[in-house]
């Protein structure tokens, strides 16, 4: 994703791995909010969360990070990559996700990316072999792109009054 | 929810676009005993350097 994102003129994208962020878990929510991923999200324009899936939901940590903000996220755009080791790609993470992605102020994209049978997917480097999918990414971050130009204006030229 | 108070970018001074409210429970701030109703707040973005702020609906304290 991130290759074929730095393939797009004018685009900056920046990758966190929830994995390295130290977040207490004897709390939650903005309490515990993490300086340089709040930085991160408000300077964003858009996120593209690539969600693995376990026993058919996303995972407990990409939750207690994105609970640990609110107003960096408010009317930007947000797209879900699901990976699963089945035939569904993380899709019934990502409709759990739905959800909470309006509960965060964050506006979903309508098109998602399923890496199905993700252990074959990829090589050992993380290279992709199924061509046919560079189609479908294209088409997913570009609609990303759009929404995410679109809602930067509306954050900052288009009043509620 | 709009109020005649503008929001000044705390950045670079500039009013600020209000996009957003939301309503919002701080359990952690309310006595016992006391209803449960929230408070709104309001979100901003500056339309000269695209610095985000928000406060409380009617407050003229800025949280950043």
């Amino acid at each position: 994703m991130l290759d074929e994102l730095s393939k797009k003129p004018g685009i900056e994208t920046k990758l966190i791995d929830i994995a390295t962020l130290s977040l207490p878990t004897g709390d939650a929510g903005e309490a515990i909010k993490d300086p340089a991923y709040a930085a991160s999200m408000d300077r964003a324009d858009g996120l593209l969360i690539v969600s693995p899936e376990y026993n058919h939901g996303y995972s407990g940590l990409l939750k207690h990070v994105l609970d640990s903000c609110l107003k960096e996220y408010i009317h930007k755009a947000v797209a879900i990559a699901g990976v699963s080791a089945g035939p569904f790609g993380g899709a019934r993470g990502i409709q759990d996700l739905l959800p909470v992605m309006r509960e965060l102020g964050l506006v979903t994209i309508f098109w998602d990316v399923n890496f199905t049978n993700a252990h074959r997917l990829f090589d050992a480097e993380g290279n992709l072999l199924d061509k046919a999918f560079y189609g479908r990414i294209d088409t997913f971050l570009n609609e990303l792109i759009w929404m995410s130009k679109t809602l930067r204006h509306g954050r900052e030229h288009i009043s509620l009054n | 929810m709009g109020h005649v108070n503008k929001m000044q970018c705390p950045e670079c001074g500039a009013i600020m676009n209000h996009h957003a409210d939301k309503l919002m429970y701080e359990s952690a701030a309310e006595p016992d005993g006391a209803s449960s109703s929230g408070v709104i707040a309001e979100f901003y973005r500056c339309p000269a350097c695209g610095a985000g702020a928000s406060r409380l609906e009617g407050s003229l304290t800025t949280e950043v």
